[in-house]
């Protein structure tokens, strides 16, 4: 049913991978890279919000949440079990994904804004267990030493993921895994489940759409990715503390959802992109970011909900309505 | 336990706060639909008007303090006629993220005017500490008392006996019928919206005097303003008192137990009211 | 992305020139510093800034590296460990400085200290006080401070004895500085004979701290030792004072501060500090650096700006030494060197703690520190 790609379009795709994968070569200084790698973090996590604003309409501002309980949960299973990178990564998303789940549970029946705010109280509450439980948490020194893997298999190469490049590659892997998941999630039956859901949830539910059912099943997939992102961000900063459950993380991944596009996942693939270069771009203005930042959201709110795939889906469609004009 | 009044009056004076800012957003989100995730900043703009007004211009408290309210209400009335009017027809989510954007930019415009530091305003009392009964309070905190009880009079009698007061609940329960009998809902909403503002305004300046001013504050104001208004219900003003003293007294007793987890409170109530009055104590939609 | 850097590029340029107010950048030694300059603790940010500046500057004027002078590079950490984190991969990677200062609170120095270690630059902390900083063996770590375990150490029986009884309540900040304060003192002040009755945490940005102060009442102790820096510390005395709390109060941070002191003017007075500087201190480098530091700024220096001070004295004292801008020299130059600081002279034993200087216990009078003891720190194992 998909269109054949243009040549145009293969050409494209051809240079973004290929950018991708030798982007350490392209790069240069480790400093690059720590801003790709912090990119592919946040694609992880705004396409996870993705899902559950752009997608179910659930407006879930306390995302960083679950963020932060992959962060915790893949530190304290590294630091006191010493289980690596590899069983951290599901155990982050996997705790995160069982929180949601309880949570879900008490708060899944209702919408409008006290779904927002509790989901707000939820994650400012998180912020002071890990503030506070300083005998698991430690507190606000937080927990480092937290190492990214070697990898010795017999017969390869050693890789020694501390090396900034090898983790680059690593989380382009990580990152496209969890794209193309969440990808598949929405474009099955349940997705467009989402999809009546967020368009009016009791027309679904008369259609006999279990609304409880998808909803809690986007609640709890967007939280295991959010953890999967928590894991692979402990790992790489090596560090991490209360700070994570902040509402700022969620505020960035919002502005990305929305610049991005949302209910696309491409969207917030390219918002995430976009908006972590343009932050250390701007990192001098320091008194105008957050302003500027927020002004941003607020017209593209206002103005312009679809973001840039859907303003790149505008320009699409009057070139293409042109150019079949001039067929005829 | 001689302590015991202490902790209530301790929770009563927060409480008193947290009621104003909630009425202020009741008659705001209950009235026209809209959740305004800025209205904490209304409150924030209402203490540093303040400040600047009292401690850089130089007038006495008490003009301060009305000048204060009035400007932020004139805010208001900016915001209501432009964006806030844009919103009006919005989705939820468009509301809730339009807000949350506004009060960011809200909060970093006046980090940028007038910095991070703390600042207080200038109390035009003398006495520091009263003392009544074993209970230890300071007259600023007297008057966040006596205001938000005059306030609630006020509220009352106006909504009871004015025009412009029946005007408001009439379209607060039937919103075309109130469009058919002849009022003007356009100026009524901004006149709602302005009281809402000055409301929070209040509450900013009082406690800008009580604590201090810093951008910073709106921020968990409208926190606050939400989570009350989900305890006590978003159609009545009543439920707006009632909530915030629950919680400023929840918080209160909190803290004997858990001091840090005093904020916490706010979730456990408020999970407590969704499992088992999901309309709040007093509301219903209406 | 080359659009990038360029601009990148050249605003670095225009930002150390604005900061070190050189007129030459290409042939300056650079050298970085995290700072809280927004957040909680900005105010106090600043002033360990001035202290860096000052320090630099009297560096270069007195001739530099064999003229070559050193450049200050700042960069906000706010305090938050992450983004201290990234300033100082950004100051390390990017600008390549061969020593760093900061960052000021104890979480965000642990946290950039892994990031020094790694890229073998060493860092220098005059404030971060939790005692566990200096046991991770980081070789590249230098901390300047007394810990608050020192401090208490050095003072608990004279703390007891000015209580006039053995109940003692802590109310102090939620943060590793606060807890460990209330840690270690505890334990010092009951090796003296206290009783702990209640310890009272709050939270930074808290401002009604009526419940926690209430609570100290129902316990009735007989002094109060307090963790607070900034507005929290004008907050903790007002409202004690409102409170009528009749308790001894000792406390760490910044109860002797220029700020502190507008803001509360005598309500301050009888309140016992635990300082790791007094500006009326009477040493030769501490009147010159008071001097220096009034003709600069127009007001008396508080023990950040000593700090701030000492960090990069300590650096370019490094850089001098080891004869070249190199980041491995000039950590050995740290760590075998003493250097004279406003507090006394600073040594560093193997784990990296300074010691050799002297410690305060002060007493606010008129809104002024006045000293009440002295103790030498001695060198830690």
């Amino acid at each position: 049913m998909k269109p054949y790609p243009t040549p145009l379009n293969l050409l494209l795709r051809t240079a973004i991978a290929g950018v991708l994968l030798f982007a350490p070569w392209l790069v240069g200084t480790d400093y690059y890279l720590h801003i790709a790698i912090m990119s592919l973090v946040f694609v992880i996590l705004a396409t996870s919000l993705d899902i559950l604003v752009g997608y179910s309409g659930l407006l879930s501002l306390g995302h960083t949440a679950f963020f932060a309980f992959g962060a915790y949960a893949a530190a304290l299973l590294y630091l006191h079990f010493g289980i690596p990178l590899w069983g951290t990564l599901f155990a982050g998303g996997a705790v995160a994904a069982l929180i949601a789940w309880v949570l879900g549970l008490l708060i899944l029946n209702v919408r409008g804004h006290r779904f927002v705010i509790t989901t707000v109280v939820f994650a400012e509450c998180g912020r002071l267990v890990a503030y506070n439980w300083t005998s698991l948490t430690n507190g606000q020194i937080g927990l480092s030493g937290i190492r990214p893997p070697v990898l010795d298999i017999p017969g390869l190469p050693r890789i020694d993921f501390n090396s900034r490049a090898a983790y680059y590659y690593l989380a382009l892997a990580v990152a496209t895994i969890c794209v193309t998941i969440i990808l598949r999630i929405v474009q099955s039956p349940i997705g467009w489940r989402m999809l009546a859901l967020r368009e009016n949830e009791r027309l679904a539910e008369a259609n006999g759409v279990n609304t409880r059912q998808i909803s809690t099943i986007a609640f709890v997939s967007s939280a295991f990715f959010a953890g999967v992102a928590g894991a692979l961000y402990a790992h790489y900063t090596g560090f991490i503390s209360p700070d994570l459950f902040y509402f700022s993380y969620t505020t960035t991944m919002l502005i990305m959802v929305f610049l991005g596009g949302k209910g696309t996942i491409i969207g917030p693939v390219i918002g995430a992109v976009a908006f972590t270069i343009l932050p250390e771009a701007l990192r001098v203005t320091a008194d105008f970011r957050l302003m500027t930042f927020s002004l941003i959201l607020l017209l593209l709110v206002v103005f312009a909900p679809d973001g840039l795939v859907g303003l790149f889906d505008r320009l699409r469609s009057r070139h293409a309505s042109a150019r079949k004009v001039a067929d005829a | 336990m001689e302590f015991i009044p202490q902790y209530i009056f301790n929770g009563l004076v927060v409480g008193c706060s947290y009621a104003l800012i909630a009425v202020g957003l009741t008659a705001i989100f209950g009235l026209m639909q809209i959740a305004n995730f800025a209205h904490g900043q209304f409150y924030m703009l209402g203490a540093f008007f303040a400040y600047w007004l009292t401690r850089i211009v130089g007038l006495d408290y008490w003009t301060g303090l009305v000048a204060s309210v009035l400007g932020v209400m004139l805010v208001g009335v900016v915001l209501e006629r432009t964006l806030f009017r844009i919103l009006r027809g919005a989705s939820l989510s468009s509301s809730i993220l339009a807000t949350i954007a506004l009060s960011i930019f809200l909060e970093n415009l006046a980090l940028y005017v007038w910095g991070a530091r703390p600042q207080k305003i200038v109390t035009p009392f003398k006495t520091g500490s009263l003392e009544f009964l074993g209970i230890f309070t300071t007259p600023e905190r007297l008057l966040m008392l006596l205001v938000t009880i005059a306030i609630v009079i006020l509220l009352q009698l106006g909504l009871r006996y004015t025009q412009t007061g029946k005007a408001i609940r009439a379209t607060f329960q039937q919103r075309e019928a109130a469009a058919l009998v002849g009022i003007d809902i356009d100026r009524l909403y901004t006149l709602t919206f302005a009281i809402g503002a000055g409301l929070a305004a209040l509450a900013g300046v009082l406690l800008g005097t009580i604590f201090v001013v810093q951008p910073a504050m709106g921020g968990v104001a409208t926190l606050k303003a939400f989570v009350v208004v989900t305890l006590g219900g978003i159609s009545s003003f009543a439920g707006g008192i009632a909530g915030g003293l629950l919680l400023g007294l929840g918080e209160s007793f909190g803290a004997i137990i858990a001091p840090a987890y005093k904020d916490a409170v706010g979730f456990i109530l408020v999970m407590l009211v969704l499992l088992y009055k999901p309309d709040g104590l007093f509301g219903k939609w209406s | 992305m080359s659009k990038l850097s360029l601009r990148t590029a050249l605003f670095l340029t225009a930002l150390p020139m604005l900061v070190a107010g050189n007129a030459s950048f290409a042939d300056t030694i650079k050298v970085g510093a995290v700072y809280p300059l927004t957040g909680p603790v900005a105010e106090d940010g600043a002033v360990v800034l001035k202290g860096a500046k000052l320090a630099v500057k009297l560096f270069n004027d007195a001739g530099g590296l064999n003229g070559q002078k050193v450049e200050l590079l700042v960069e906000d950490g706010a305090c938050i460990p992450a983004q201290s984190v990234a300033s100082a991969e950004k100051l390390l990677s990017a600008n390549k400085v061969v020593g760093l200062a900061g960052a000021f609170c104890s979480s965000s120095s642990g946290a950039t200290m892994d990031v020094a270690q790694r890229y073998k630059v060493p860092m220098v902390a005059g404030i971060s006080t939790a005692p566990n900083l200096t046991e991770r063996n980081n070789r590249y770590f230098f901390r300047i401070q007394a810990t608050s375990q020192m401090l208490a150490d050095a003072f608990a029986p004279k703390m007891m004895s000015l209580a006039g009884g053995k109940k003692v309540a802590f109310l102090v900040v939620n943060d590793d500085w606060g807890r460990s304060i209330a840690q270690y003192y505890k334990t010092s002040l009951e090796h003296s004979g206290a009783e702990t009755v209640t310890t009272q945490i709050y939270d930074v940005t808290e401002t009604d701290l009526f419940s926690y102060i209430t609570n100290i009442k129902r316990a009735a102790p007989d002094a109060i030792m307090m963790a607070a820096n900034t507005q929290n510390a004008v907050t903790v005395t007002e409202q004690l004072r409102q409170m009528d709390v009749k308790s001894k109060l000792f406390g760490e941070g910044s109860f002797t501060a220029k700020s502190y002191y507008d803001a509360v003017g005598n309500k301050g007075d009888g309140i016992d500090g635990l300082m790791p500087y007094v500006p009326s201190f009477d040493n030769a480098v501490n009147k010159s650096f008071v001097e220096a530091y009034k003709a600069a700024y127009g007001e008396l220096p508080n023990n950040n700006a000593a700090a701030g001070f000492e960090e990069l004295t300590i650096l370019t004292n490094a850089i001098k030494s080891a004869g070249k801008a190199d980041p491995e020299a000039i950590r050995d130059a740290i760590a075998n060197n003493a250097t004279p600081g406003p507090s006394g002279e600073i040594k560093f034993n193997d784990k990296g703690q300074g010691y050799g200087f002297t410690v305060f216990l002060t007493r606010n009078e008129n809104a002024q520190p006045v000293i009440e003891a002295t103790a030498p720190v001695a060198k830690p194992n």
